[in-house]
């Protein structure tokens, strides 16, 4: 249960933060190449707009956007909050559900960023990267928390 | 109540217990003080109408963050459409923010989009008695918590107006703010046809 690199994406589809918490080369191209990152993201957010406009669910008002995408090694999981605020979590291709890690995540964002005066909050489309070190800090540390509580039945067994 | 409020109203409970208390006379003195500042900086002293449009302006950026402590707090879900936002306002935002038991109803003849939320109790006025004349009549003293309201509904997507039309330090019998739909932020995505 890896989780290997965590974006945030704000509302206008603007990457506000990324984090990577293994080697480099576990994430291939992306993890050498940080102008590929943007790319990407621009693509999962228009993608993620797109998965709720075309869903054959037959309220799309109720649709939720797509929220785990699986390939074949590594899944990307997507948690979006009513602000429209999207954390992207990739992960190993044996991690199905990320919520109790994107919960966390989402009251350390709350703590650290929205609760920040001088942190814009996507104003008219004008976001602003976090550079918050408390925070990246303690985003590592959740997740450090997470890979060590998520290795313990392995280790068991 | 509808069990959908009686929901609403366990989560607004449940997420003003969890989290952290501080002195509410603390809070309103604070409060207070802010006002009489922004009342003393006025340059015309009649001119009561600036403070309500500052408060109000301060609300708006306080509650554009204080709808993600709400969102990641209350475990309340999204709402769809504005009669939900208003009941997850009164039910579950003021009781958690503010421990006040507000109600929310239609207003009337309004067609569904204006909701008048009342509350009795008001801990922002916990001590205020306002002087006669321009200030008793013009101030909303607490014009902020309609800021807080409308900033945190433009963060979800709902357009609000929110204006007081009762308040106790008026001499009115209770605390009432007039909630308006007016329109829903354009979407991220649309699919061309």
């Amino acid at each position: 249960m890896t989780v290997h690199l965590l974006w945030i994406i704000n509302q206008s589809g603007q990457l506000i933060a990324k984090s990577s918490f293994t080697a480099q080369n576990s994430i291939g191209e992306l993890g050498a190449k940080p102008d590929l990152q943007l790319t990407m993201s621009s693509i999962l957010f228009s993608t993620f707009g797109m998965s709720q406009e075309l869903t054959p669910n037959a309220n799309p008002v109720d649709s939720a956007g797509m929220t785990l995408l699986e390939f074949a090694e590594h899944n990307v999981h997507i948690y979006e909050t009513p602000s429209l605020v999207k954390f992207v979590l990739v992960s190993d291709h044996h991690t199905y559900e990320c919520n109790a890690l994107f919960r966390q995540l989402h009251s350390l964002y709350v703590e650290y960023v929205v609760k920040n005066p001088f942190n814009i909050i996507d104003e008219g489309g004008i976001g602003q990267p976090i550079r918050i070190p408390a925070f990246t800090e303690a985003v590592k540390e959740a997740v450090d928390k997470y890979h060590s509580h998520t290795q313990q039945p392995a280790v068991k067994r | 109540m509808s069990q959908q409020r009686q929901v609403a109203a366990k989560l607004g409970e449940v997420a003003f217990d969890s989290g952290e208390k501080a002195s509410a006379e603390f809070f309103a003195i604070t409060y207070g003080a802010l006002v009489q500042q922004m009342i003393t900086d006025l340059p015309q002293a009649d001119d009561v109408e600036v403070v309500n449009q500052q408060l109000d302006t301060m609300g708006r950026r306080i509650g554009s963050r204080l709808v993600e402590e709400y969102s990641a707090r209350s475990g309340a879900p999204a709402c769809r459409t504005f009669a939900q936002a208003a009941d997850a306002v009164a039910i579950v935002g003021i009781k958690m923010f503010l421990n006040v038991n507000a109600t929310v109803q239609p207003a009337e003849e309004s067609g569904g989009d204006t909701f008048t939320l009342t509350f009795a109790d008001n801990p922002l006025a916990l001590f205020v008695e306002l002087p006669e004349g321009p200030v008793r009549q013009r101030l909303w003293y607490s014009n902020v918590i309609c800021g807080v309201i409308v900033g945190a509904l433009s963060m979800v997507g709902f357009i609000a107006e929110a204006t007081f039309v009762r308040d106790t330090l008026r001499g009115d019998a209770t605390n009432e703010i007039l909630l308006s739909f007016k329109g829903r932020e354009k979407e991220t995505f649309k699919v061309e046809q």
